[in-house]
């Protein structure tokens, strides 16, 4: 199966996702599948809550902060700025004290805790994931991809995800049951109404962002989550453990996309004999996966000729890395996409690209 | 024996004196009871989402901060509460 | 003497000890002052500290003192004594002491950011003296529970025309409980339908007599007709002492009392324990303001239900048993507890009334108007009692009470079903709500040392069980009087609390001392009379015939009198010694007079 084919044949799901560690490329790859859906005339949505601004980057524009922003007909891009977002967030929340009590300031202890809150790790993730569930639910899009924050933090979200649920479940409850205990306090009064609990309102509130978010992120009909790869041993061994939790989690895991793939070819220059016969063996075996599987395998050119040592070294190990990708994620794999001979940026680049891995059926060998 | 509880006081009168005090006797119980039990639960709902102040991360903080402003008059009294020592013939009040 | 006399008394002595001396205290002694705040203003957390309006608080602490004590205990001393002796200590018993103790509990937590008294004696008296007031208050609650159950069901055995009340109370109770909270019914409509239900059973109980009679003689039947225990009571043959038998009937319905109670106590306490309290004050106070107006107008409406048929007097020391003794002082005054003075008023006053007083100004009318008001309830008892004599003493009771209530038309002998099932309605409440905090009490004393006693039901079924096992040596009368031993001592050490405080802050200590110091030493007295008297007249008789069980049980309680008696010799000595340090030394009072917004 191909990466084009995943999106053909499932037009149910249009919540696109690219994970993986940090720096692997998951922004180029959803740029590039946005650009494509975009392109089949879909209406894309591509966001990123990345503090890097990295969707800046590689549109060449600043966009941060400054909500959906029109790329190109009908292609969209987002980029959340968290750190805002939270501030505004404190401040929504001292300034509904103030109103609520008629504070002339919030109580020190209070502001204490709000300050407290914020500095913790997981606020920052709560908070990127209110976001996202706000762009979800919001907006009219055919098709949502998320350039997904690394992995430690969404598999961290995931298993909060369903604790969370269970706890909110549990919170109101006790606040139904609290309810009951008001309501026969009023009638032992012989008052006639009791108050409508705000809190009570706020947590089935919190329990639909919460169930909508990680439903997001687990709805085997409308979700597509990728893993994107380099052929390079840490991140092979960090990925397959990820994918295992991820199971676990029941995210509805599409496929593997192997970036940075150096070019075999490079392996006919002046290479000695054992690298010539790795890299021969790694054609073999890629045909064979394509063959058997259906495999596109995406790959460029970095020209013919005397190729260092140091590059010649990478080569060979990529080829390990690659057949151990193979072996461990087999025909799930559904690009290998090459390193170019730049960095993505700018639409043209992105085009390019995605005419490799969409278009070209021969998986760029161009 | 409402003369002894009541002063003589403005209007409202000996009806609502009385009323109160046969509420006191009646109801008044029942009435403390689910209101303490109510407070108690509240107190024990802060302690579940704003928990993490005591480093238990159980409601992401994002949301927690959303139910402050809600808890925020029980705030102390939750705190100077679970401070308070408390011993053996507190169960009889 | 007439009935109407005694109420003229007893409105003049509430009259007088409010306005000459508890006033008087109030203003100079205490110098109660509205513009102070009060903790439950300061602390208000809705949980335990909640401003209450002074009118709802009178009747919220007047019922919850209100109990069977006033009842029980006059009933048991005009038996003893006479009617005379019994009507003069309480007379000068709330006059002097009674509302002191009650209003001075609340004061001084008031005055002390609401701690209890234990963390109170802690702090001012000595670390220890808190552990011996859970002593005292542990074998205080196993000591009224076994009473309350033996008297509910000697009188449930003997009357089977009280059953069906009792029965239908609970079921309505129950349904009540599921009204409120489940149903969200009106407060009204669902207090008219229970309280009417169950009103309509207790007035026709003898529908159900007979099958209750047949109940009874089933159970004796199976078991042969042979006694469960068979002990010595000397209460019997005319206080000659004689065998006596708990049949098995007998024993089921303390059985089935206890049922009730472990319902109570384990149950959520909405379900069952609040809405059969709440029935049962509707039903008891009916037949209360009935009984007190009957009793002061049947002078003149219905003179034969008003004569004092006892004897006003029977002597300074009555023979109870083949070798025991019973001075009037000073068994009197632990026989009559609560309508006079009780020490279990202090302690509920502490934290659960003084949490909610709004306004300085409240804490003599709440704590000293309900103690006054419940000396008219001890004397109401005490009338009845006097009049009605026919029976045992329970009886005696209901016929009398019956009788004020016949004064308003209604037939006699519905108003005696009321009266009893007045009685009976008093006594169970309580000793349900008593289970309840018993099993709290140990579970939160002892949890730590016997993780066992954590679970709810294991306690339950410990306090039941040491009930029983006292119900089934059969000398209640020395039952309720260890029981008034414990009480008083608690109120001995919280008036010496008190005095100990009074002179810590530099006030004049003497409206509390003085009491003090007589509650003491009487208490003391009574404790080692009574284990006298058990030893020698249940002890030593039942030892000789070998039976097992009550001698268990009344050895037991000589165990607690002796206990109760070391514990209250530490807790003197201690008190003392504190008392002293501070009058030389008053230090000033820790929470600064902070003025109310």
């Amino acid at each position: 199966m191909s990466f084009k084919t995943v999106f053909e044949s499932q037009p149910d799901r249009r919540y696109i996702m690219f994970g993986g560690k940090g720096g692997l490329g998951k922004t180029t790859l959803s740029a590039t599948s946005a650009f494509w859906l975009a392109s089949q005339g879909k209406r894309v949505l591509l966001f990123s809550v990345d503090p890097q601004a990295s969707l800046s980057d590689i549109f060449q524009r600043d966009i941060f902060g400054k909500g959906p922003v029109s790329i190109m007909r009908n292609l969209w891009a987002q980029e959340v700025d968290a750190d805002r977002r939270i501030r505004d967030y404190q401040e929504e929340i001292r300034k509904k004290i103030l109103d609520m009590y008629g504070f002339e300031k919030v109580p020190e202890e209070i502001d204490n805790y709000i300050a407290a809150a914020s500095a913790e790790p997981a606020m920052e993730e709560s908070a990127i994931f209110d976001a996202v569930v706000d762009i979800i639910v919001q907006g009219d899009y055919d098709y949502y991809i998320y350039d997904l924050v690394p992995l430690g933090h969404a598999l961290y979200y995931l298993s909060m995800a369903k604790v969370y649920d269970e706890w909110i479940n549990k919170i109101t409850r006790l606040r139904e049951e609290m309810r009951e205990y008001d309501q026969v306090a009023a009638t032992m009064k012989r008052e006639e109404t009791v108050q409508e609990d705000q809190i009570l309102k706020e947590l089935i509130y919190i329990k639909e962002r919460i169930n909508a978010s990680s439903r997001i992120l687990t709805d085997q009909k409308r979700t597509a989550f990728f893993f994107v790869v380099v052929p390079e041993e840490m991140i092979i061994l960090d990925t397959r453990k990820a994918a295992e939790l991820f199971a676990k989690f029941d995210v509805p895991l599409s496929g593997y996309v192997v970036n940075r793939v150096l070019p075999p070819e490079l392996g006919h220059g002046h290479v000695p004999p054992y690298l010539r016969n790795r890299i021969t063996m790694q054609e073999r075996y890629l045909a064979e996966i394509r063959q058997t599987f259906g495999d596109r395998v995406l790959a460029s050119e970095l020209g013919h000729g005397n190729v260092p040592p140091y590059l010649r070294n990478r080569i060979t190990m990529q080829e390990r890395y690659l057949a151990e990708i193979r072996q461990t994620f087999g025909d799930r794999v559904l690009a290998y996409v090459p390193e170019m001979e730049r960095d993505i940026t700018g639409l043209e680049m992105i085009e390019r690209l995605a005419r490799r891995l969409f278009v070209d059926g021969e998986g760029g060998r161009s | 024996m409402a003369d002894e509880a009541a002063p003589k006081k403005k209007k409202g009168g000996f009806l609502s004196v009385f009323k109160d005090i046969v509420y006191g006797m009646s109801s008044h119980e029942m009435t403390r009871h689910a209101v303490r039990t109510r407070a108690s639960m509240e107190h024990l709902f802060i302690l579940i989402t704003m928990g993490d102040l005591l480093g238990i991360p159980i409601l992401p903080p994002y949301y927690s901060l959303r139910l402050l402003p809600y808890v925020t008059p029980q705030i102390a009294s939750w705190k100077r509460r679970m401070l308070r020592e408390r011993d053996v013939t507190d169960v009889l009040g | 003497m007439n009935t109407l006399l005694a109420v003229i008394i007893g409105a003049v002595t509430v009259y007088l000890a409010y306005t000459l001396y508890a006033r008087r205290i109030d203003r100079h002694v205490i110098q109660s002052d509205p513009k102070r705040a009060t903790p439950a203003t300061l602390y208000m957390d809705g949980v335990d500290f909640m401003p209450t309006n002074r009118n709802i608080l009178f009747g919220y602490h007047f019922k919850s003192i209100a109990a069977a004590g006033p009842i029980v205990g006059a009933i048991v001393a005009a038996s003893l004594w006479g009617w005379l002796p019994a009507i003069i200590w309480l007379v000068l018993g709330v006059s002097f002491i009674g509302w002191a103790s009650d209003y001075s509990a609340i004061v001084i937590s008031v005055r002390n950011e609401g701690n209890s008294l234990s963390a109170i004696a802690h702090r001012l008296v000595s670390p220890r003296a808190r552990t011996i007031l859970f002593i005292f208050i542990f074998f205080y609650l196993l000591l009224v529970a076994g009473a309350f159950v033996g008297i509910m069901a000697t009188v449930l055995e003997s009357q089977p025309r009280t059953q069906l009340g009792v029965i239908v109370l609970t079921v309505m109770g129950l349904l009540l409980g599921q009204m409120l909270y489940r149903w969200r019914m009106g407060l009204v409509g669902a207090t008219v339908l229970t309280v009417g239900v169950t009103m309509l059973a207790i007035l026709g109980g003898a529908w159900t007599e007979e099958i209750f009679k047949s109940l009874n003689t089933g159970l004796n039947n199976l078991a042969g007709g042979a006694p469960i225990v068979t002990y010595f009571d000397p209460t019997l043959a005319n206080f000659k002492g004689a065998d006596a038998k708990i049949m098995p009937s007998l024993l089921f319905w303390a059985l089935a009392i206890c049922a009730f109670c472990y319902a109570g106590s384990v149950l959520p306490i909405w379900r069952m324990a609040q809405p059969v309290v709440y029935v049962g004050f509707w039903l008891t106070a009916t037949a209360m303001v009935l009984g007190l107006v009957g009793a002061a107008a049947a002078s003149f409406v219905k003179p034969e239900v008003a004569q004092f048929v006892i004897p006003a007097f029977k002597g300074f020391n009555p023979q109870l048993g083949p070798a025991g003794i019973m001075p009037l002082w000073p068994m009197l005054f632990v026989t009559i507890a609560c309508g006079a003075i009780s020490g279990w008023h202090a302690l509920f006053g502490a934290v659960g009334t003084a949490r909610q007083i709004e306004n300085e100004a409240d804490m003599l009318p709440v704590g000293g108007g309900s103690m006054l008001t419940e000396f008219l309830l001890g004397l109401l008892a005490l009338l009845a009692v006097s009049v009605g004599a026919k029976g045992a003493p329970v009886g005696a009771f209901a016929t009398g009470l019956g009788g004020f209530i016949s004064v308003w038309g209604v037939p006699i002998q519905y108003a005696t079903s009321l009266a009893f099932a007045a009685f009976i309605v008093i006594v169970l409440v309580v000793t349900q709500l008593l289970f309840r905090v018993q099993r709290v009490t140990l579970s939160e004393w002892l949890g730590d040392v016997i993780p066992p006693v954590r679970n709810q039901h294991v306690a339950s079924l410990v306090s039941i069980a040491l009930a029983i096992l006292l119900v089934l040596t059969g000398t209640w009368v020395y039952l309720w009087q260890l029981f008034g031993g414990a009480n008083q001592l608690m109120a001995a050490l919280s008036l010496l609390l008190v005095t100990v405080w009074l002179s810590s802050v530099g006030k004049n200590w003497l409206y509390a001392g003085l009491p003090a110091v007589f509650m003491y030493v009487t208490t003391l007295a009574s404790l080692l009379v009574t284990a006298y008297n058990i030893y020698v007249n249940v002890y030593q008789p039942n030892m000789a015939a070998g039976r097992v069980i009550p001698v268990i049980g009344s050895g037991l309680m000589v165990l607690v009198a002796l206990l109760l008696v070391a514990a209250a010799v530490i807790i003197g000595i201690d008190g003392w010694r504190a008392f002293q340090r501070y009058r030389h030394r008053p230090v000033q009072q820790p929470r600064p007079a902070a003025v109310r917004v």
